[in-house]
């Protein structure tokens, strides 16, 4: 049995859009769901990412696009976004708690939002976060150990810093372990 | 459609290329028939804009979101479902042009938000947890200062500290009283 529930106050119908044409352009098995109540995912077992599933929303589209969109914004307006939802929380790719504010003063915009392919083994992007975590020893970065003292090159190009480093599988982490 | 409208999605112009000169028609299977009218509207008006170019992109510092003009603020004006349906329709028959307006005006639709206000226009949920939440509001009190405002504060301090440096230096009596007995 298949539960749909739909809430028709948050969820808009319109004469060309109904729930069959939704449903064959969906190979979701759930599409034209709204919102489903905790209760309900609970009692049936269903998984959240049926909700709004296949109405188009700016948390729904590819994060390629959503790059595109935030290279755009100016910072404080990224960060704003990622505090919408998880799903936009990746744009910037911070783990909850790490002080965002700290990124307002960083390099340029959030080092293009991670498009230089700077991600640390804790989901982080930004180079100065990966660094201020991994001097407090919190976070690991690839081929050292934890309160290693971590070096970063001025420059903002992810593949000299690797090559400098005699990286022979590129990391997608900047910064470069310095035996200390 | 002619196919000069047709060249304007990488995606046809490729698939043309390939299927050569053919009366069949060509599925676009992720693209209902109201967006796609859209889509050829913009194609038609956009028909003899120069194509553009793989590098064009590279550097995205000088991308605005301001230099949408009257056409295509005007083609733009839709509802919040057909502007994501128009983006996902140009990102996938891959209309750079479009996709760019597309991104353009949900971006300037975001500026100047807080979270709450762009939850409520895009219909986001939020999936946070309470404590996730609460920590976020920490977070947002430290970016959510307006820049007018911290500017300002800044001003003010800067004036302070310039009119203290040139009471030293001028030798004011005032600045000097006030200065040994605090």
């Amino acid at each position: 049995m298949h539960l749909i529930y739909i809430d028709k106050s948050t969820f808009h119908f319109d004469t060309n859009k109904t729930g069959i044409s939704l449903l064959s352009r969906s190979s979701v098995p759930f599409p034209v769901v709204s919102d489903v109540p905790k209760r309900y995912r609970d009692t049936f077992n269903l998984p959240g990412y049926l909700t709004m599933s296949s109405v188009p929303s700016v948390s729904t589209l590819p994060l390629e696009i959503l790059q595109s969109i935030a290279s755009l914004l100016p910072v404080g307006a990224i960060i704003h976004l990622s505090f919408t939802c998880r799903r936009l929380r990746s744009i910037v790719g911070l783990p909850i708690g790490v002080q965002s504010a700290g990124l307002l003063g960083s390099r340029s915009k959030l080092h293009r939002l991670g498009q230089h392919g700077v991600r640390s083994p804790c989901g982080a992007v930004d180079c100065t976060d990966v660094e201020m975590r991994c001097r407090k020893g919190e976070v690991p970065v690839d081929g050292g150990n934890v309160g290693d003292e971590v070096r970063r090159d001025s420059g903002d190009d992810v593949d000299d810093v690797s090559r400098a480093a005699g990286a022979t599988d590129p990391s997608p982490v900047v910064s470069t372990i310095q035996k200390g | 459609v002619d196919k000069e409208v047709a060249d304007r999605s990488v995606l046809l112009k490729n698939m043309l290329e390939d299927v050569g000169e053919s009366d069949k028609p060509i599925p676009l299977p992720n693209v209902t028939g109201k967006v796609l009218k859209k889509v050829i509207t913009y194609c038609e008006h956009h028909r003899n804009d120069p194509l553009p170019q793989p590098d064009d992109d590279l550097d995205d510092t000088k991308r605005r979101s301001d230099d949408i003009d009257d056409w295509d603020a005007d083609f733009i004006k839709v509802d919040n479902d057909q502007l994501f349906e128009l983006i996902l329709a140009a990102n996938y028959m891959d209309i750079k042009p479009l996709l760019d307006l597309g991104c353009k005006t949900v971006a300037n639709m975001i500026k100047g938000k807080t979270p709450e206000q762009i939850r409520e226009m895009f219909n986001i949920e939020n999936d946070f947890t309470p404590e996730e939440e609460e920590q976020i509001r920490k977070e947002n009190e430290y970016v959510s200062l307006p820049l007018d405002d911290s500017m300002m504060l800044g001003g003010i301090a800067c004036l302070l500290y310039y009119s203290l440096c040139i009471a030293n230096q001028s030798g004011c009596q005032h600045y000097h009283r006030w200065a040994s007995e605090s």
